[in-house]
């Protein structure tokens, strides 16, 4: 086969609902009887990839979700896990803040290199929120802000929040592109191209380290 | 000093506690969640500040600090609202909590309080029933008196305090002891690391197959207009190769096994940690410790086998024992009213510390290992309820441990309890719980010390 992989990180705190949404993007359905996810649960979905520069036709990749349970106690056993990522997905429960604030605990435990990759925070759980907390973040909530990436509210029981053509699916899509192209970029540090939203500079990655 | 001036002194201390008991559960104990029902906080704060409250009066009984008629005064304001909290407010409100936490259950304020309030009072009838076999009271009592609600109280309060007691002291040691350390290698780790994450590509390999297959099948069940299930899988079975389900199967089959490698990777790494600590200045000092622990915990268990065997009742407490033992057999010439005093004064608040401190600690690591977003807070009133029904029973052994002027002011307070029962309940459960613990850490440390010489053997 000639299609090649990318890893994409899916990290938050326990029970968030980091398996439904995997299960969500990856068979879009609803998790009917999540469990709690112990070590890593790895989820495949395909995503089609045109190069706008180069013209080729679409190309079909497979986007492995790794997802990692998030229980305090295994953090110790959690770093095998960390190598060769090409995405992340913070998730957060839109119920609980403490676990938007925890989120630059997360990326700070799994950026092992220097070079950190496309980011996406997603939102859970919107269907349990109240309308005025998802009205009062319409370009995203603190953390987003913070490690500047662009946020998705949903809910991963309600199928309709992804599909084709909503506001989710397209930054979504283009969170997938972006992971692809870091797949696919050279190893040396590259200068960003012109006109593409680019993954955050090494100094905000070190602003989030001392600013913890 | 008269009974005003000294329960401003009282308040403000109570109110110290109080901050305290809030700054712990919002900093320490629910910093991972959000406090959204505030009367959990507060009944978790109150009782802590009047089990902090309890000890500090025994210290002041003691010391012989406030006036005494202000200090049996607030002596019954506290049991009095311990035992409502621990009896009405805990227990009501775990009910509530519980059933709001039922989905099929309907949603309407009314309805749950009612549901909850059946709930307690279930809870009331099985609590009173509990405390029938033993025998708690003298018969001149009446039914609903303040002795009968302490007695069951305490009886409850001494079996937690005898079982986490009985398996502290054999875990403590245990843990701390290096003689117990399992040595692990990295190579271990870095083979149990490799293996898992072998386990994982294969799962990847599974589930990229099956993504590709669901795509195939969605494409033909469109192409050919056709939705009925069965109809692709016989286009599935005409196309002569594996489903997308029974690959996702397979998939799921070593993901499993690759959940037993990371929980195997999870204990390898934990005790390389313990191997590492045990090297600083702080594991060797734990280290000794957990020496001076091993033979308090030997020391314990024969006494109290002692007491249960021959039927022995303590009436001499330690600290008086001790001082006769000096004074008697020693020789030295010494004040012994004064240094009852000071002894006891340090005996007592020493262990009121410890006891504090130890409690807090494990209900935390109960909390952290067990609580969730949906169970949060019910976990926390439970915790509330332990606490409190700890710290009444303590108070109540604690009368066996001080000379005898101090000791009639709890006899007072709690009423004609029959304290040896509770003293000889606390030995037989300890022992029970000990010698449990000690078996139950046996077979696992056995099962891992033959895990990683099978690990080695592997390895080689």
């Amino acid at each position: 086969e000639d299609t090649l992989r990318v890893k994409i990180l899916v990290l938050g705190d326990s029970g968030v609902g980091k398996s439904s949404l995997v299960h969500l993007l990856t068979n879009h359905s609803e998790l009917t009887n999540p469990a709690w996810t112990v070590g890593c649960s790895l989820q495949v979905g395909l995503h089609e990839y045109r190069s706008e520069l180069t013209g080729q036709a679409e190309r079909l990749f497979f986007l492995e979700f790794w997802d990692i349970g998030g229980y305090p106690m295994h953090k110790n056993s959690r770093g095998v896990f960390y190598h060769g990522v090409h995405g992340i997905l913070l998730v957060h429960d839109l119920t609980n803040r403490k676990t938007e604030l925890n989120l630059s605990r997360w990326l700070h435990e799994s950026c092992l290199g220097a070079d950190t990759p496309p980011v996406l925070v997603i939102g859970a759980k919107s269907d349990l929120c109240k309308a005025d907390t998802l009205a009062k973040r319409p370009n995203g909530g603190e953390a987003a802000a913070r490690i500047g990436c662009p946020e998705i509210l949903l809910s991963c029981v309600d199928t309709r929040s992804l599909s084709a053509g909503t506001t989710n699916a397209v930054k979504l899509d283009r969170f997938y592109d972006q992971v692809i192209e870091y797949r696919l970029r050279p190893r040396a540090s590259t200068p960003p191209r012109v006109g593409q939203a680019i993954s955050r500079p090494n100094r905000q990655q070190s602003k989030l380290l001392h600013g913890e | 000093m008269t009974v005003g001036s000294d329960s401003v002194v009282m308040l403000a201390s109570m109110c110290a506690f109080f901050a305290l008991g809030w700054v712990f559960f919002l900093k320490h104990l629910f910093r991972d969640y959000e406090v959204r029902h505030w009367i959990v906080l507060v009944s978790f704060s109150v009782t802590f500040a009047l089990s902090c409250g309890m000890f500090e009066l025994i210290i002041f009984e003691i010391v012989g600090l406030l006036d005494p008629l202000s200090r049996r005064l607030w002596w019954r304001l506290c049991i009095f609202a311990m035992l409502i909290l621990v009896m009405v407010v805990l227990p009501y409100y775990t009910c509530y909590f519980a059933i709001s936490s039922a989905s099929f259950l309907p949603r309407r304020r009314s309805v749950r309080s009612a549901l909850a309030l059946a709930c307690w009072l279930g809870f009331v009838w099985l609590f009173w029933r509990l405390g029938d076999p033993f025998p708690i009271l003298s018969p001149n009592h009446g039914i609903f008196s303040l002795e009968q609600c302490i007695g069951r109280v305490g009886v409850i309060g001494v079996t937690i305090m005898a079982l986490l007691s009985g398996f502290g002291a054999v875990n403590y040691p245990y843990s701390c002891m290096h003689v117990f350390v399992r040595p692990v290698t990295q190579s271990a780790v870095l083979g149990i690391e490799r293996r898992l994450l072998q386990t994982l590509d294969l799962v990847a390999a599974k589930r990229r197959r099956a993504a590709l297959l669901r795509r195939d099948e969605a494409q033909s069940r469109q192409a050919s207009g056709w939705s009925l299930p069965w109809t692709a899988a016989a286009a599935a079975a005409r196309r002569s190769g594996p489903t997308a389900a029974s690959v996702e199967s397979e998939a799921a089959n070593h993901e499993e096994l690759g959940r037993q490698l990371f929980l195997e990777l999870h204990e390898l790494k934990t005790a390389q940690e313990r191997a590492a600590h045990s090297r600083t200045l702080q594991g060797r000092y734990f280290n000794l410790l957990g020496w001076v622990f091993c033979a308090y915990c030997l020391w314990k268990l024969c006494s109290c086998t002692i007491n249960i065997v021959f039927n022995r009742v303590g009436k001499v407490d330690p600290v008086t024992r001790a001082l006769h033992i000096c004074v008697q057999l020693l020789g030295f010439r010494l004040d012994v009213q004064f240094w009852s005093q000071q002894v006891s004064f340090w005996l007592v608040g020493i262990m009121a510390v410890t006891s504090i401190r130890g409690l807090l600690l494990t209900l935390t690591k109960f909390f952290f290992a067990l609580a969730s977003t949906h169970s949060s807070n019910i976990m926390v009133l439970l915790l509330a309820q332990v606490m409190g029904m700890y710290f009444l029973s303590s108070v109540l052994l604690m009368r066996m441990n001080m000379p005898a002027e101090y000791r009639h002011i709890i006899t007072q307070v709690l009423g004609d309890l029959q304290f040896h029962f509770y003293h000889r309940w606390f030995d037989v459960i300890f022992l029970l719980s000990a010698s449990s613990s000690i078996a139950f850490i046996w077979v696992a440390h056995k099962q891992t010390v033959g895990k990683s010489e099978h690990e080695s053997l592997l390895l080689r």
